[in-house]
Parts: structure tokens; C-alpha cells; sequence
């Protein structure tokens, strides 16, 4: 990697390619505004791009989320109304899950999710003017494809960086904890992980793992996980 | 700003299956208390506690006052506790957090003014006229469970590390010294009461956990707060609403409590020591 | 005449931050100079109350909290003048019908309160993510009975000070100078000149307050950038 270029709010940036045509169409991605004929920067972070789309964007790291189309969520039902679930993401406003979006479900025959129930959720609405909507299962095939009602296990939260770290599959955490022990996860985006080790402690310990993991690099982290097994 | 729902139904089931094998979600022991910080200064009477994730700072502040015509020659304590959004979002608004509140600042005005932990009169200056009011102001920074045990254990750490300014008596006149030119002076302390919490959990309260997080306050049926200082005597005692609670139950904590008490009154002197000494 | 601390008059005192220590907030700064230091904890984008709710902007909420006692009168006067200097700096508009809330516990107070507030919120802002047209840096300045100035006072200096101002600058002004400052608060007898004297003291503050502001928060960002790409 050379050169990180860190950004911080009002940074005025350069998005001239060495070689590039002035009249080219750039796209500005999260954290990047323009203001007047400048573009600028509106969040630290990392500055990323891509010469081939012309994408430009910012990586920082959040712990609130806001809700951003086709992102897989954890959420906990916080009420039922007659059309859908209200359901708690973490972000400003709760999203609606409406009671046929989950695989297989008619009129008669739905899932009834009590509140508390968490869910693993896929975002298909959001924008700033309404409320963000989800679904337990992929409109175009009807299939749950992983997601819907978690029902055992444990659920904890955690920075939204790290939850996209973790939802790479090659996340050093999570492979070096595949080694030692079978478990199940889902993460969601909006820093929230839910894991299932089978039992209470195994469950712990990929918790404790997935929490330390924060501020530890590939090889700290194979560390802690043989450290933590070698405990058990 | 709306609070934060409770626990998912698998967080609460899933603790409550992990206490019955003796394991909390968080790793600890049933009888472990969380990572316990306590950083004084730099200014006298500014403590700052962190208990895992909670951070409960206090100030101790001082001025010269009238006494209270019924008291001549005592000093006043003023309390001040407020519990803001700063601790958690939601705190400052909702009804149910105000209980909680109330329940928190009586806890620990109660366990420092009423068991008398300041000697209020050496607090006199001249009698009928002048004397000083110590006042205690503890703000909640970050809540991540059990606020009264870090609260108790920053007052008395502000309170240990405090100096006011040395005064001295010319007949009808007090001289109060600025702190430039005289050293300030310590407060004169009879003993320090430290306080420790236990979460009921299960159908009858038969599983406890010492120091609880905020998840296991969540979802605990009831909660046991005793008192203790380092005279192994007992302050005050608070069980208020839960289920309730055998009297085995009670005596268990007391032991407990007593072992704990002694290592945290330990860590306050280290702490006071290293910003005083 | 020099200063109490033997500082040169246009010296700042030591500059301490920590980003984040706040487990609950969504993002958070201690900021210190010398023994002024304040915490602030940010929660945003929220709910808010639909009594409260803009339909095309967030929200932005004060609430100050002063080391000694409850909050009083002038205590609003610091709310205000951080929320003045934050409502345009934070892009409101691209979170509507949300809430920024921004909540400040002064640690101790010696001197120049409220320029070590508006740096603190300006890097718990930063902390939580919201977007914000550009970086906040504030420095405060006296004129002493003797007519010397000084920057950055201790509550001692404040206490003798013929007159006292706080200015704020966007880190974006020292790109077009023009700009000026975003934010100031004079108080006490004093002359154009000596008004003009505080300003530059104050802006060559600012530019080194800013400064620690990068170092800080590329420091942070550096490190997290490093463990993802390990």
C-alpha cells in the first residue's frame, strides 16, 4: 500500500488522475461533498479510489449506523403493528419489516416473531426521507438465503469498522477461531454480531474473541484466538 | 432522544444459561468485580473511577459559609448528582431512568453524609459564623452497569484527595490562606464506606453475580446493594423492590463484600498517594 | 510584567486529547490545555421527538455541564455559543429529521473554558462521523491591566484581565483568510487595537491547536487503517 492519505473534514481534495481526462465524470462516495467547484471532504478517514469507475470515497470508522440499501443487518423487534414488525437496526429511525417478507410466508400462514426476537435482516429501503424497510429473504427468489429469526446463541455489539472487517470473509479472527472450533455467525453492518458456538462456553469465548479483535492486527489476532483456545 | 430497547430475548436467555454453569457473558467469575481504575488530580478533590466500561468522575469543592443557626458549629456537605445523557443515550428523558436516578443519588448521599463519613465539625471555623461547605458533585460519564459502586468509590477517592485551604484563628478574625502560601490541608475523614452491588438472577434469585454490567442489570430480577468501610462495619443497606431474597442470600453477600471492600479501599490509597505524596 | 506560568504571551499551554473513551456515545473527545479539559460525548444521527423534528435537517442539541454545582445561566451562554459555531458546521441536511446531540462535562475549568469546549466538540464530532463542512479550532486571549496580551489564560489571568475574547476559526479559512473567524466572544473594555492584537494571537493559536487536531485524528485513523490491511 503506498502512501495512506488521511482526510479530515474541510480537506479540499485533489481528484485529478495523473493521467486523466479533466472532463471526466467522477462519482463521490461516502464521506466526499462538492462545494462550489471543490471537492471536499466531510468525515475522517482514509481516502479511497478507483481509477476505473472514477469512484471516489472516504473508510472511517462509525458506531452509529445509517441505514444504506441491500446491507445485511442484526435487528431486535421492538413492536408489532398490523402490517409489519418495527424493528430497532441501531440506526435514527426504526425499520419496517412487513409480515410477508420472510421465506414462504402467505397471508395465513407468517412467522410470529414476539418483540425482543432478533433477526438477521437485509436493508431494501433506505433514504433519508423515510423510514428504512427490511426482509428476511430475497424478493427475487423467495428464498431466506441465510437470513430471518436468530433464535439461539448470543449477541453483542461493536464498531462498524469492525463489522465490515468481519463480514470479509478472510477476516483473520474468524478463520483463525474456524480452526479451533465449529461455530456459526452473522454480522451485521450495523455493528451488531451474533455467533452460536453450540455451547455457553464456546459461545463466549467467539465473543470475547470477535470484541478483542477491534484494535488487533492479522498476527495479534491468530495470537489471542490460540491464547484463548489453549484457556479453554 | 429515545432510550435504547432492552436485551434481545437471546441475550437474556443466554445469560441467564451461562450463570447457571457459573460463566458470565462477559468471561468474569460470579464474584469478580470488573477492571477498577481510579486516577486522581490534577487538582485537589477530582477523582476520576472506571469500572469496566462505566466512568463516574468526582469533584469536591469548597467555600465558606454561615452555618445553619440550629448547627453552629458544623460544616455543611452538599450533594449534587445528575444522571445526563452523557452516560447513555436517553438517560435525561425517560420517567423510568428517573427512578433509577433518585434511587442512585440517595444511595450515595446517604452512604456519605448520614453514616458521617465527614467530620462536619472540624469543618467549623468560628462558631455561629463561619465554616465551611464541602460539596460534592459527581458526574456520570459513561454507563456501563453498576453506577452506585463507582460513584461511592469516587466520592471517597475525591474526598481522600481534597485539600481545603488552611485557615487560622486571630481572636474574632479567621485568616483564610491561599493555597500559594500555605499548604491546604487535608479533610479530617472517620471512615471511608464503600459500596458494593450484587444482581439477582433465576425464578428465586438463587443466582448472583457481584458488580453487574449494564446487560446483567437489564435482566437481573433483583439487586443488593451493602455498604461496608474498612473497620469491617456494615453503613447501610439497600435492597429496594426485586423479588425478595433469603437471608442466606444476604449473609453470603456480606462475605463477599467484605473481602472486595478491602481491595478497593487499598487501590484508593495507592491512587490518592501517587497525586499527593 | 510576565506571566504566573512564565509563559511567552502568544504560548498556548500543553494540549492533551484521547478520541473515544465513551463506550455509550457514538463518539467522544477529551480535549485538554493545560489544566482546562473538557469531555465531550456525541450521539448522532438519532431519533429525536417529533415535537423537536426538522423535516429537512438534523437537529443539533447543546447541553453543558459545569464541574462545580448545576448548570446555571452562564453555562447556557457556553451551550449557545457551541451550538452557534456547530449548527453550520455540521451538514444537517444530509441526516434530516434526526438528531446531533452533543454533550459537554467540563473536567475542571482554568481559563479559556470555552475555546477548550468548542476544540473538544469539534473532535468528538470527528470521532462520531458526522459530517462536518470543515474543522472547528478555538484560543482565547486577555488584555492584562498593563496592556500586554495574553493567549490562552488560566482563570488567574481571566480574573485580572481588562478585557477577555474567544475566537474560533474553520480550518477551511486558512485555504481562503478571508473568511475570518466563525465565532467571537469579546467581553470588557477594550480598543480596535487591542481587539485586532488578540485576533492574530488568537488565529496563530488556532492554526496550532488545528494542527494537534490532525496529528491526533490521523493517529486514530492510521491505526485502524493499518489493522485492516494486515
Amino acid at each position: 500500500m503506498t502512501g495512506v492519505k488521511v482526510v479530515l473534514p474541510g480537506d479540499i481534495i485533489d481528484t485529478q488522475q495523473p493521467d486523466g481526462d479533466e472532463q471526466a465524470v467522477i462519482r463521490l462516495g461516502p464521506g466526499l461533498v462538492q462545494a462550489s467547484d471543490e471537492v471536499t471532504a466531510v468525515t475522517a478517514g482514509i481516502l479511497r479510489s478507483n481509477s476505473e469507475t472514477s469512484q471516489w470515497w472516504v473508510v472511517g470508522n462509525k458506531r452509529r449506523y445509517v441505514a444504506a440499501e441491500g446491507e445485511p443487518v442484526v435487528g431486535v423487534v421492538a413492536a408489532r403493528h398490523g402490517e409489519g414488525y418495527r424493528v430497532d437496526i441501531g440506526s435514527a429511525h426504526d425499520a419496517l419489516l412487513p409480515l410477508l417478507a420472510f421465506e414462504g410466508a402467505t397471508k395465513r400462514n407468517k412467522p410470529n416473531l414476539a418483540v425482543g426476537t432478533a433477526v438477521y435482516a437485509r436493508v431494501v429501503v433506505a433514504n433519508s426521507v423515510m423510514d428504512p424497510e427490511i426482509e428476511c429473504f430475497n424478493s427475487h427468489t423467495g428464498k431466506s438465503e441465510g437470513y430471518g429469526e436468530l433464535a439461539e446463541g448470543f449477541m453483542f455489539k461493536c464498531s462498524l469498522g469492525l463489522a465490515r472487517r468481519l463480514i470479509d470473509t478472510k477476516a483473520p479472527v474468524l478463520a483463525a477461531l474456524g480452526k479451533g472450533l465449529p461455530f456459526e455467525v452473522a454480522v451485521g453492518v450495523n455493528g451488531r454480531v451474533w455467533v452460536n458456538a453450540g455451547t455457553v462456553q464456546s459461545t463466549i469465548l467467539v465473543a470475547n474473541a470477535i470484541r478483542n479483535s477491534e484494535y488487533l492486527d492479522a498476527k495479534q489476532c491468530r495470537q489471542m484466538v490460540k491464547e484463548l483456545l489453549e484457556k479453554q | 432522544m429515545v432510550a435504547e430497547i432492552g436485551p434481545s430475548n437471546i441475550e437474556a436467555a443466554f445469560l441467564l444459561e451461562a450463570l447457571k454453569k457459573g460463566t458470565r457473558v462477559d468471561g468474569r467469575g460470579i464474584y469478580d468485580y470488573r477492571t477498577l481504575k481510579i486516577a486522581c488530580g490534577p487538582t485537589y478533590g477530582l477523582a476520576e473511577v472506571q469500572l469496566g466500561q462505566t466512568r463516574v468522575l468526582a469533584r469536591v469543592s469548597c467555600e465558606v459559609t454561615r452555618p445553619f443557626p440550629d448547627r453552629p458549629t458544623e460544616g455543611i456537605v452538599l450533594f449534587n448528582t445528575e444522571l445526563s445523557n452523557m452516560a447513555g443515550p436517553g438517560l435525561e428523558s425517560s420517567s423510568k431512568s428517573s427512578t433509577q436516578e433518585v434511587a442512585i443519588s440517595r444511595m450515595v448521599e446517604r452512604v456519605i453524609k448520614q453514616s458521617r463519613a465527614i467530620d462536619s465539625e472540624a469543618l467549623c471555623i468560628l462558631a455561629g459564623e463561619k465554616v465551611w461547605t464541602i460539596r460534592i458533585d459527581i458526574h456520570f460519564l459513561d454507563h456501563g452497569g453498576n453506577l452506585i459502586d463507582a460513584a461511592s468509590i469516587a466520592a471517597i477517592a475525591a474526598l481522600r484527595h481534597f485539600r481545603r485551604p488552611d485557615v487560622t484563628i486571630d481572636g474574632e478574625d479567621a485568616i483564610i490562606h491561599d493555597v500559594r502560601e500555605r499548604n491546604p490541608v487535608p479533610l479530617s475523614i472517620h471512615h471511608t464506606p464503600i459500596c458494593v452491588t450484587f444482581g439477582f438472577f433465576g425464578v428465586d434469585g438463587e443466582l448472583l453475580v457481584l458488580d453487574p454490567s449494564l446487560l446483567e442489570e437489564q435482566v437481573q430480577v433483583s439487586s443488593f446493594t451493602i455498604t461496608l468501610n474498612a473497620h469491617r462495619e456494615i453503613c447501610a443497606l439497600n435492597k429496594a423492590g426485586g423479588i425478595p431474597l433469603s437471608a442466606n442470600q444476604i449473609q453470603r453477600c456480606t462475605q463477599v463484600a467484605l473481602a472486595k471492600v478491602d481491595e478497593v479501599n487499598e487501590k484508593i490509597m495507592l491512587a490518592v498517594k501517587a497525586t499527593t505524596a | 510584567m510576565g506571566r504566573p506560568d512564565k509563559r511567552e504571551p502568544g504560548q498556548i499551554r500543553a494540549l492533551h486529547c484521547a478520541l473515544g473513551q465513551l463506550n455509550r456515545a457514538d463518539g467522544s473527545a477529551q480535549f485538554s490545555a493545560g489544566n482546562t479539559s473538557a469531555l465531550c460525548g456525541v450521539y448522532g444521527p438519532v431519533d429525536v421527538k417529533v415535537y423537536d423534528e426538522k423535516l429537512d435537517r438534523a437537529l443539533v442539541e447543546v447541553k453543558f455541564r459545569p464541574d462545580i454545582g448545576v448548570s446555571a445561566t452562564k453555562d447556557r451562554w457556553v451551550e449557545s455559543a457551541v451550538r452557534s459555531t456547530f449548527e453550520r458546521e455540521v451538514l444537517a441536511h444530509l441526516h434530516p429529521r434526526t438528531l446531533v446531540q452533543i454533550n459537554i462535562q467540563l473536567r475542571e475549568g482554568d481559563g479559556s473554558v470555552d475555546a477548550t469546549v468548542i476544540n473538544a466538540t469539534t473532535l468528538a464530532l470527528v470521532d462520531a462521523g458526522i459530517p462536518l463542512k470543515s474543522m472547528i479550532a478555538a484560543a482565547s486571549c486577555v488584555v492584562l491591566a498593563d496592556d500586554t496580551t495574553a493567549v490562552d489564560p488560566t482563570q488567574e489571568e481571566v480574573d485580572a484581565a481588562r478585557s477577555t475574547h474567544t475566537f474560533a476559526f474553520s480550518s477551511s479559512s486558512s485555504t481562503r483568510p478571508q473568511s475570518g473567524p466563525v465565532y467571537v466572544d469579546s467581553r470588557g473594555d477594550f480598543t480596535m487595537d487591542e481587539y485586532n492584537r488578540c485576533h492574530d494571537l488568537c488565529a496563530m493559536a488556532a492554526e496550532r491547536v488545528l494542527a494537534f487536531m490532525r496529528t491526533v485524528v490521523e493517529g486514530k485513523v492510521t491505526k485502524e487503517a493499518l489493522i485492516s490491511t494486515a
